[in-house]
């Protein structure tokens, strides 16, 4: 879901640039209220988890591929905007240093992956958790992060084909409309990738739920 | 090391040692094509992904390390990806606590 460098206009990528960097502002100030002594390893090991999952490359039916997020996680333990900073910092290094995404589509990416996602399963976990079955609502919190993020993505790229056209008639940038993008990368995610996600999400939250309700007994008994 | 913190790092250290794992699918995320793919599915490239190259140049792109076996490979990339996670992490805690 990484856009690469080239396949966005740039009356795409610049108005996204815009509209991000408030966003990211006020995200990273929100991340370094929510940093302590305390809450250092589990937002690290979750960011550096998201990091690490995007690598698993998961094949689907049609010869393409994804993977999962890990957004949904943060955004239920720590809030959706602290979930934002710490995914568009893994995408950021995904770019920088291993060219996974482009920089010059960075915002698009971060606003997809980082806040669409997050948004997304923090409100629908804020609404239906204590309402529904807890791992029904954990699953549904990621499946939804992942398919909101790939409305964005399948937007930005379904849009292209209006914003330029060279002289032979052929699309300068992506060179496939919204009746393609949004069946393709909204259709995979809801199907596939949003599954992985979901699940993923459950298991990773009743891990950290074991692992924390350990140690507060732990300092409960002293 | 408390005992969460343990978890955790074996936690990720898991998930790290998995990673070659995501080596087994061959095709690329929909829409994430390279100009021969394009080329090879419309005819033709387009003028911009024919043409514009990155920003700045990768240090490892694709995860993939030059002369490195890809399961190696994977293994430096997700290693290297999360501790530049933590150190930017440690940085911020650093400001931040500074700043209060």
């Amino acid at each position: 879901m990484h856009i690469p460098d080239g396949f966005i206009s740039p009356l795409t990528y610049i108005p996204a640039t815009v509209a991000a960097i408030p966003l990211l502002i006020v995200a990273f100030k929100k991340t370094k209220e929510a940093i302590s002594d305390e809450s250092f390893a589990f937002l690290s090991s979750l960011t550096a988890f998201s990091f690490v999952v995007m690598m698993f490359n998961i094949p689907i039916p049609g010869g393409t591929s994804g993977h999962a997020i890990g957004a949904a996680i943060l955004a239920i333990l720590f809030g959706p905007w602290v979930a934002a900073f710490c995914i568009s910092l893994t995408l950021f290094i995904q770019a920088f240093i291993f060219g996974d995404g482009g920089l010059s589509v960075f915002a698009i990416n971060s606003l997809a992956m980082g806040f669409a996602a997050s948004f997304s399963a923090f409100y629908l976990h804020k609404l239906l958790k204590n309402r529904v079955n807890n791992g029904i609502v954990l699953f549904l919190a990621g499946w939804s992060s992942i398919v909101f993020a790939s409305v964005v993505v399948a937007v930005a790229l379904g849009i292209q084909p209006l914003l330029g056209v060279d002289s032979a008639g052929h699309p300068i940038y992506f060179p496939f409309g919204l009746e393609v993008t949004i069946p393709a990368v909204v259709g995979s995610h809801m199907l596939f990738f949003g599954v992985v996600e979901g699940f993923a999400t459950m298991l990773v939250m009743r891990f950290l739920e074991k692992i924390m309700s350990q140690s507060t007994h732990k300092e409960v008994l002293g | 090391m408390s005992q969460t913190k343990k978890y955790l790092l074996i936690f990720i250290l898991a998930v790290i040692a998995l990673t070659p794992l995501g080596l087994i699918a061959e095709g690329p995320a929909w829409g994430e094509w390279s100009a021969e793919e394009i080329q090879a599915m419309l005819g033709y490239v387009p003028q911009s992904i024919e043409n514009t190259k990155p920003l700045i140049a990768a240090i490892i792109p694709d995860y993939e390390i030059s002369g490195v076996n890809g399961i190696f490979s994977s293994w430096i990339s997700a290693l290297l990806g999360a501790a530049l996670v933590f150190a930017v992490m440690a940085v911020i805690k650093k400001s931040a606590k500074r700043a209060s």
